[in-house]
Order: structure tokens, then C-alpha cells, then sequence
């Protein structure tokens, strides 16, 4: 098992672009961190220089206390399954999981016998003999992943490994893996853009966007206070809804004006809001679809056009506009709004995120 | 009614091959039969068949010792040129299979042997191998007369014949490579391997296929190689390159035997034919596609 420390770690190419910028991070031993962000973030750019499969370009990584810098990716005691798998065609499923082992000179009677423990561990023993092209998409994942398991390695890179599966495997394959991290205690960094398998696998989670750390925080702590506002949308599905709302007050109460809607907000919401000087400001509303409830209070409500009604049997998806702007609302299954009707909504005013206009960073941010 | 129809169509396919085998016809199958057809008759300086004798030729040849010398020199030759060119072509390409500045003028540069014809080549050799004004001999410090001592003459015109072949052999082992996933080179680094270890472990059975192909033609093409005897050596000193196509093209038209010469002609299809098949039969074991 290792630990990992990435200081100040940049990567730019030399045509200027720079795809991870100031990356800062201790990945704990044992840990199971994920890096998660939209497509060109800098995600897999970042495993791929732990892994030592691109240079970095400055800053330091070290692995178990040691300078990583600049030792080979063979060197890195360190495994990794790649999004497409990278199975060597040409070798059976056996040669495979047995290549790593053979190349650094193992003895053969204990390659077979870490290759046959993972087999069975993975339930892929009958596919021993099998070239990767006669799998299906989530055998030779498993083959990918007991290629890694093999090595018994200190830490475990995973780029993106059930992108290619379908949902139902996916969702099996997740749990395996969760499985596999307790059996092993192993470092792993799994980077995805699924935010679904970010929120279930990881102990930490590293939002990432245009090569910059945005928040590091465990599932809970991202979703429940997001730092700003890209994290917010990023985190959550249905993604985060966002109404331009303007701070002011009406008599004694001070209220979120959203279009002709108002909102009451608590008094030390108001307080936290005047005390950063946000009184008479515009702000960046953010409620989550959960939050949204078919009733409520009368001063605090917003109403939807509804344009599509999702039924997903446990829950229903509402997808309409409220002053113009796209929000989805999560209802529980005895809703009965249809297409084309209109609904009262009533935020959960305890749940709401407050962002700054400029800045989009979290008002409310703990 | 179907019969009718199936027939009608099979008549149409036939018409659109119709062009092809009648130029296949006219330029490969008549000669082609010509040629067995000659093989068992002794003809006079025309060309025409005037003795039939059967096997007579075939035995004359199998017994000459002019004729096992050009076997045992084509076979000599043929292992040089193919293993030199594979493995020249082979180089170029694991070399270029790479981004770096100026790639492309060196990618160039080892596909151009493919746009040299092989009697400009010859020539060029002529020069650079010439004993006294030579670049060899002055680069090497060497007074070797190469196309004149029996010893390096086969030799030369092998080199010359794999640096030829090695163009189009570069062209094929690049296609082959940029099939290669990239992917599972880094994972192989990330396992630990060494560039040994990746070439001979993914490389070469990524390449196997193409690689057997390849193999293929250049057996064949090498077999057939004549301008550059014609120009660098004429089949001597002796008859150190007398390779069996330059030994037809003697016998035919210095010698005015055809009778002979489409005998030869038979033998040199009979190898080939025969390698060919023998490494299809391999194919199955050694090719991972």
C-alpha cells in the first residue's frame, strides 16, 4: 500500500497548452480517491504522469516518500487498467494476467498460482484460455482488473474502466470494485466523468476543471456544500437547478425575488447575507431537484412549466422552465402532474446553495 | 422461374470478369501454356517446337551441374534478399513509428528505394562499388574488386536487391504498427517491460500478420529478380550470380534454346508454387490475427 503526494505538479505541451495547472495532494494510504471532471479537465492527464505514461512538467511526485519524478513506469510499483482495457490481443486470458509477472521474472509456479487466485476471485477461471477478442465488454474488464490484481501492486490506477460497459454491468462492476478496495486495502485513483460512480466508490473526490483542483472533499461534503458553483452542477443527477434570484426586502422580511416569485429566506440567512454585503445584490440560486417539494409554504414558492414528465417508477422527473430558465424537479411517484401543466414548487429553503454572480463561488460555503 | 433467373445472373457476373480474363488470357494463360507446352520439345532458333522429347528437357537440366549451381545461387540469394529487406524494411518502420520533428523526410527517405527502378539502382552500384573510384572502397579503406570476385559478387547483388525491396517492406511494416493499439505499449510499460521485451512480446505478433504476407511477396520478388544482374554482373564472375531467371533469359536468347529455358521456367513456378503453399500451411500456426 502507498501514499502519494502530488506538490505543485503542472503539465503543459509545448504548443502552450497547459493541461493541469498548480496541482496540489496527499492521497493517504489505503485510500480510494477519485478524480472527477468534465471531458479535457486535466483528470486522466494527471493519473497518466502518476503513472509515468506522460512527463511532468514541473512540480514533484512522490510515492511511498520517494521521488517519482523520474523513475520508469515499471519502476513505480504501481498497476493500472486502462478505459479501453489494453488486453495484449494476441495472448490468451492466462498470458494476460501472467504478462506483468513473467516480465519481471517471477517464478512460474507463482505466477500461476496469483493468476488462478484472481481468476477465481473474478469468476473468469473458465476463460482462461480465451483470446481477449472472444469476451464481452465485462469479462474483459474483469481480465483487465485481475491483470492488476496479479501484481499485488502498492497503488492502483484506474482510467475510466467501466466507461465502455453498459448500465446494468456498470452498476455490477462498481460494487465489485468497491468489494475488491476492502479485500485489498489498496490505494487506488480512478478517474471517471460519471459522477454516479464518483459519489459511490470514492473516499475522497477531486473535482477537476481546466487542469485546476476545484474541491477535494469526501461525496457527502461535495454535495452538501459544494465550493462553488461548477462543483454544485457537477455533482448531483439530475444536475443542480440555477435561478438568478436579487437579495432584497419587503417590510420585516427579507426575501429572494426570482422573477415575479419570491422566496422567504430564514433570519440568519439574512444576516449571513448582509454581513457580505449581498443586500439589494443579485445572486445565483441553486436547488437541488430533490429539494424541491409539491408543497410548502405560500411565501416561499415557484411555479413550474412542466414540458416532460419522466415516471422512472420510484420517482418522477418533472423537466420544465421557471422564469425562463431549464429546472428539473424530483417527485415522488404519486405526482400526477402531466405535460403542458403548470405546478406550485417549494424549495427546501434549508438545502438552497447561494452563488456569487461574479466569482460563483459559494456564499453559504462552510 | 428461379433456376432461369439464378442462371441469367451467373451470366451477367461472368460478362463483368470478361474483360480481365481475356487480358488474363491473352497475357498470362496462353503464355503460361505456351511455356509447358515448350518445355517438352526442342526448338529451333525461332522458337517454334519442332522435336517433342518429352521429359528430356527437364532431365538434361536436373543433371546439368550449370543448373544446380543456379538453384544453389538463387537459394543463396533468395535468403539474403529476404531476410535483408524484411529486416531493413522492419527497422526503418519500428524506427519512424514515432512523433519527432522531421519524421516525415526520414519516413521518405526509407520508402524510396520502392521508387528506384532496379537498373538505376544497378548503376548507382555500379559506381559506388567500382574498385578504384568507388565510395566503398574509399569509405572502408578496402581495394576489393565486389562485382568481379566470386566471393562478393552473389552478395552485392543481394544487398542491392534487399535495400530495393526494403522501401515497399518500410510501407507495409508502417501500416502494420499503426494498427498496433498504442495502449497496450503503455501498459506493458507500466507492467515493467523493457523495449525488448515489448517488441518481441507485441510488436512482432501485432506484425504477423502483414509479416506473413510480406514474407510472401518478397519470396517471390526475389526469385524473380533480374535487372540487376543484367546490369551489375551478367550472371558471373563464373557463374557466381547466374540466378535461375537470368539462367532463362541466357538460355533463350543467347543460347536460342527455349525448349530449355521454358523448362527452367516450369521449375522456378514448380518453387515458388510450392514455398508458397508450404507457407500458407504455416500461416495457421504462426499468425496471430
Amino acid at each position: 500500500m502507498a501514499n502519494v503526494s502530488l506538490v505543485s505538479v503542472n503539465k503543459s505541451y509545448s504548443n502552450g497548452f497547459q493541461a493541469v495547472k498548480d496541482f496540489n495532494l496527499e492521497i493517504r494510504d489505503g485510500e480510494f480517491i477519485i478524480f472527477v471532471g468534465p471531458s479535457g479537465c486535466g483528470k486522466s492527464t494527471t493519473l497518466r504522469m502518476v503513472a509515468g505514461l506522460e512527463d511532468i512538467s514541473s512540480g514533484e511526485l512522490w510515492i511511498d516518500n520517494q521521488l517519482a519524478n523520474f523513475l520508469e513506469p515499471g519502476e513505480r510499483g504501481l498497476s493500472m487498467v486502462f478505459q479501453n482495457y489494453a488486453l495484449y490481443p494476441y495472448m490468451s486470458v492466462y498470458e494476460n494476467m501472467a504478462f506483468g509477472l513473467r516480465v519481471n521474472h517471477l517464478e512460474k509456479a507463482e505466477i500461476d498460482k496469483r493468476v488462478r487466485e484472481a481468476a477465481e476471485l473474478l469468476q473468469i477461471s473458465h476463460l482462461l484460455d480465451r483470446k481477449p477478442n472472444a469476451l464481452s465488454g465485462g469479462q474483459k474488464q474483469r481480465v483487465a482488473i485481475g491483470s492488476v490484481l496479479v501484481r499485488k501492486p502498492k497503488l492502483f490506477l484506474m482510467d475510466e474502466p467501466l466507461s465502455n460497459l453498459d448500465a446494468k454491468l456498470r452498476t455490477q462492476m462498481r460494487v465489485e470494485l468497491a468489494k475488491i478496495h476492502r479485500q485489498f486495502g489498496a490505494t487506488i485513483i480512478y478517474v471517471t466523468h460519471d459522477q454516479v460512480e464518483a459519489m459511490t466508490l470514492g473516499d475522497r473526490i477531486v473535482v477537476m476543471k481546466e487542469g485546476v483542483i476545484q474541491q477535494v472533499a469526501s461525496p457527502n461534503e461535495l454535495y452538501n456544500n459544494p465550493v462553488n458553483q461548477f462543483v454544485a452542477g457537477f455533482i448531483g443527477s439530475p444536475a443542480m437547478n440555477f435561478l438568478k434570484v436579487l437579495v432584497t426586502r419587503e417590510g420585516e422580511q427579507a426575501i429572494l425575488k426570482c422573477g415575479e416569485y419570491r422566496l422567504a429566506i430564514s433570519k440568519i440567512l439574512e444576516r449571513r447575507l448582509q454581513e457580505k454585503g449581498y443586500l439589494g445584490k443579485e445572486l445565483m440560486l441553486g436547488i437541488r431537484p430533490e429539494d424541491l417539494h409539491e408543497d410548502g409554504s405560500e411565501t416561499c414558492r415557484l411555479q413550474m412549466n412542466v414540458m416532460v414528465r419522466e415516471g422512472l417508477g420510484a420517482e418522477v422527473l418533472l423537466h420544465g422552465e421557471i422564469i425562463g430558465e431549464p429546472v428539473c424537479a424530483k417527485m415522488p411517484p404519486s405526482c400526477q402532474v402531466q405535460n403542458h401543466e403548470k405546478i406550485w414548487l417549494y424549495p427546501d429553503m434549508s438545502k438552497v446553495k447561494l452563488f456569487d454572480l461574479e466569482t460563483e463561488e459559494n456564499i453559504l460555503y462552510i | 422461374m428461379n433456376t432461369k433467373k439464378k442462371k441469367g445472373f451467373s451470366l451477367g457476373a461472368y460478362c463483368y470478369v470478361l474483360p480481365a480474363m481475356l487480358v488474363f488470357a491473352v497475357f498470362l494463360f496462353y503464355p503460361f501454356v505456351k511455356t509447358i507446352y515448350l518445355s517438352l520439345y526442342k526448338t529451333n532458333k525461332m522458337g517454334e517446337a519442332k522435336l517433342f522429347v518429352g521429359m528430356g528437357n527437364y532431365i538434361d537440366l536436373l543433371t546439368s551441374a550449370s543448373f544446380r549451381n543456379s538453384l544453389i545461387v538463387t537459394a543463396i540469394f533468395v535468403v539474403i534478399v529476404v531476410a535483408g529487406g524484411m529486416m531493413l524494411g522492419l527497422l526503418g518502420a519500428v524506427l519512424c513509428n514515432r512523433a519527432f520533428p522531421g519524421i516525415r523526410i526520414f519516413s521518405t527517405a526509407y520508402a524510396l528505394p520502392m521508387a528506384i527502378a532496379s537498373s538505376s539502382a544497378a548503376l548507382i552500384f555500379k559506381i559506388m562499388l567500382h574498385p578504384s573510384i568507388g565510395i566503398v572502397n574509399k569509405l572502408l579503406h578496402l581495394n576489393i574488386n565486389w562485382i568481379n570476385d566470386p566471393k562478393y559478387a552473389l552478395v552485392c547483388v543481394a544487398i542491392l536487391t534487399a535495400w530495393l525491396n526494403s522501401g515497399i517492406n518500410f510501407l507495409y511494416f508502417s501500416a502494420g504498427l499503426s494498427n498496433i493499439d498504442e495502449s497496450i505499449y503503455e501498459r506493458a510499460s507500466v507492467d515493467g517491460a523493457n523495449a525488448v521485451q515489448k517488441f518481441f512480446r507485441l510488436t512482432l505478433p501485432g506484425l504477423s500478420p502483414i509479416m506473413f504476407y510480406t514474407l510472401v511477396v518478397n519470396i517471390i520478388q526475389a526469385f524473380q529478380s533480374f535487372g540487376q544482374v543484367k546490369i551489375l554482373t551478367k550472371g558471373g564472375p563464373g557463374e557466381s550470380t547466374n540466378l535461375i531467371v537470368y539462367s532463362i533469359y541466357r538460355d533463350a536468347f543467347f543460347n536460342y534454346r527455349f525448349g530449355s529455358a521454358a523448362a527452367e521456367s516450369v521449375i522456378l513456378f514448380l518453387i515458388i508454387l510450392v514455398l508458397t503453399l508450404l507457407m500458407f500451411k504455416a500461416e495457421k500456426k504462426g499468425v496471430s490475427y
